[in-house]
């Protein structure tokens, strides 16, 4: 059990009513807060702040909710099973970050392979590479082709860097907004708790629970045309839930610190106090949680485009690539069309998972190796 | 106990309704409906009006809501339109299909989990467990239909070992000894493809659960009373890391049937997957609709089946 928050939370929604269970589990949570190195351990304020906090969580949770997105699971995405004990800063998370010779040199593969991608597909004719040659088809690696062809006569390493270009636009724009929504939605919902946090949770209750590949299969399918922004929101509209729950969770605890009752006192409006005062003590964790997303949304979209329910052939991903190889001639005898789009998503997301995991070792003070 | 189990029980049934009036609303978004199969040059258009009033389909959207729902609970779930037969009829011939591969994994994921994460937690920072450490970090990092294409790749046609497609040899007398090996011969790769990833998440798990387990007091004390140390580890520490991975045990098997649809496209495996992204690129949106269904169906049942599990296994509820 590599997170006693999630346990706890499990614990709480059962033993609503039962008092007693409920001060043992609050020992036992300000106990797992004692252990780890959070500012906010050892405040003089914890205990009083812990019987605050059992009014509010009584009547939130009845579900006991994993955050594994439903037909997705063990994507690795950070959820509330793995989450980091404290939020770290800035600082912290660029020290771990160098410090982690692993993670640092993914950071740069990473960082290479974006930019590479991004100038090249500048000079790089779209027509041109999607456009057919008759004959050209299936040829193996050559110098005139560096990858070989498809059954189209089209260039696979043009292909690859318009794929890769591709696939990482989605994959940063479905994290952008899912983890945009999703870290407003879980700030609101935990701020105010209550009656709206009731409210909201089971919304998020009910999306968890949608068979979110099978709803996006048919939208692709009905919905007559889309363009990257559409097919974005779309992904997105079923992947904020696990950030949501997340800063929720976060939200929650830190609300009860002093900074937010001197800021109310002052006279802060609540929209002041939840964005500009509340929301940049969570940036380290909306950080981790947004790496660790990128890496899924990733493979998410490759496995989406796979199965031909993502882009259209003329605007490959490197789904697109890899769905050649759903013919047995293809897989077999011409490596060359999907080895390359495979092993690139691959190092995408180990590079993109390793900066992640960096970052969210940041969040524990024992595991840090800065 | 069972006030929770009741509670748990009455949360399901909002999100039953809510999750069938989405489906519903997909449904009158696709097009096509039950007479587009039976639409004819010969028929006048007139007879087709005349058909659709008699079916309900121009009624407003509530009152043909209410009779989905009611023909629903009289097992009739609509008609295939590419099929010309019962939706249940499609689906049931799938099911059987999806629900070994299943029941393969989820035994895979268990039999191999388990004692990986047991290992690498008992003995950690050792090099077997930066091995297996070093397995999860790849296995997270590596989506389920790369690594499905990879296993066909080497071991289905390089290889040669086991079959490439479909879930039973053709002309085998069903119910022989050679039928069911020949179905358990189809299985293999398909349920490695979906263990060997799957697995990485509970070996995680185990592993951190193990490492802190073993830290905490009753764990010494044990040790001073003269507990053996096998004893100790199979049976005190083993007990205590379990618990979240039992828990998880409704959302693991529902994920195995949501995540299936990528390996079953794979290998060609002819189960509800397969049948779903069929059903979608012959425009045959009433199975496709009643899948849906059934998968949303499936996961709220899977919640509740892990949080019933979580409440019964776990002992400090059990003490009240």
């Amino acid at each position: 059990m590599s997170d006693k928050d999630n346990d706890n939370d499990r614990f709480h929604r059962q033993e609503e009513n039962n008092e007693d269970a409920q001060r043992r589990q609050d020992e036992i949570e300000s106990r797992a807060v004692d252990s780890d190195d959070s500012p906010r351990s050892g405040d003089a304020f914890e205990s009083r702040s812990d019987d605050m906090h059992r009014h509010e969580k009584s009547d939130m949770d009845m579900s006991v909710k994993a955050d594994i997105p439903h037909g997705a699971s063990g994507h690795g995405a950070l959820d509330s099973k793995n989450l980091p004990r404290s939020t770290p800063g800035w600082k912290i998370l660029i020290q771990e970050v160098i410090a982690d010779k692993l993670a640092l040199f993914s950071l740069i593969i990473f960082v290479l392979i974006t930019s590479y991608v991004f100038g090249l597909t500048m000079f790089l004719d779209r027509q041109e590479i999607v456009s057919v040659d008759l004959f050209a088809i299936h040829q193996p690696p050559d110098e005139n082709f560096r990858l070989g062809t498809d059954y189209g006569g089209r260039d696979i390493f043009g292909q690859l860097i318009i794929g890769t270009r591709n696939s990482l636009a989605i994959g940063i724009l479905v994290t952008a907004m899912s983890v945009g929504f999703g870290v407003a939605y879980g700030l609101i919902s935990g701020y105010f708790g209550g009656q709206i946090d009731n409210a909201l949770m089971r919304v998020v209750d009910f999306f968890m629970v949608l068979p979110f590949l099978m709803i996006i299969i048919v939208f692709v399918t009905i919905v007559p045309s889309y363009d990257i922004f559409t097919f974005s929101l779309m992904m997105a509209a079923f992947l904020w839930t696990g950030t949501a729950r997340l800063v929720r969770s976060i939200a929650i605890q830190q609300k009860e610190l002093d900074y937010i009752n001197a800021s109310r006192t002052l006279g802060s409006s609540h929209l002041k106090v939840v964005f500009l005062q509340l929301m940049p003590n969570l940036v380290g964790i909306i950080i981790v949680n947004t790496t660790l997303s990128l890496a899924a949304n990733i493979g998410i979209e490759s496995g989406l485009s796979f199965i031909g329910f993502g882009f259209p052939e003329d605007y490959p991903s490197l789904g697109t690539l890899m769905a050649y190889a759903t013919n047995a001639q293809t897989l077999q005898h011409r490596w060359w069309i999907w080895v390359p789009a495979a092993v690139m998503i691959l190092v995408l997301m180990l590079c993109v998972r390793n900066v992640g995991e960096a970052l969210r070792r940041a969040g524990d003070a024992r595991q840090r190796q800065a | 106990m069972l006030k929770f189990t009741i509670r748990r029980l009455l949360i399901t049934f909002p999100q039953l309704i809510l999750l069938s009036v989405l489906v519903f609303m997909l449904g009158s978004l696709m097009p096509g409906d039950a007479l587009s199969g039976l639409i004819d040059p010969n028929i006048p258009a007139s007879a087709i009006e005349e058909r659709r009033e008699e079916l309900g389909l121009n009624d407003p959207w509530y009152i043909q809501y209410r009779d989905w729902v009611f023909a629903m609970f009289q097992g009739d779930f609509g008609t295939s339109i590419f099929h010309q037969r019962p939706v249940m009829d499609v689906i049931g011939g799938r099911l059987m299909n999806t629900v070994w591969l299943s029941l393969f994994s989820t035994v895979l994921i268990y039999l191999l989990g388990l004692p990986l994460g047991l290992v690498s937690g008992r003995y950690n920072d050792s090099l077997l467990d930066t091995t297996i450490t070093g397995y999860t970090y790849l296995g997270f990092a590596t989506p389920q239909f790369i690594f499905g294409l990879v296993l066909l790749w080497i071991f289905g046609y390089n290889l040669d070992l086991f079959p490439t497609g479909g879930s039973v040899a053709p002309g085998i007398e069903p119910g022989s000894i050679d039928y069911v090996l020949s179905k358990i011969n189809h299985l293999v790769l398909p349920s490695f493809a979906i263990a060997l990833i799957g697995l990485v998440g509970t070996v995680q798990y185990l592993r951190s659960g193990v490492i802190e387990t073993k830290q905490k007091d009753f764990i010494v004390l044990a040790r001073a009373k003269g507990v053996s140390e096998s004893s100790v580890y199979n049976r005190h520490i083993f007990r205590n890391s379990i618990l979240p991975i039992a828990a998880f045990f409704g959302y693991e098997i529902v994920a195995l049937l949501g995540g299936s649809i990528f390996i079953e496209m794979i290998y060609s495996y002819p189960g509800m997957g397969r049948l779903f992204l069929d059903s979608i690129s012959t425009r045959d949106f009433s199975v496709a609709n009643v899948l849906i269904l059934f998968y949303g169906f499936l996961a709220i049942a899977g919640a509740l089946l892990s949080d019933i599990i979580l409440s019964i296994i776990d002992p400090r509820i059990r003490i009240k």
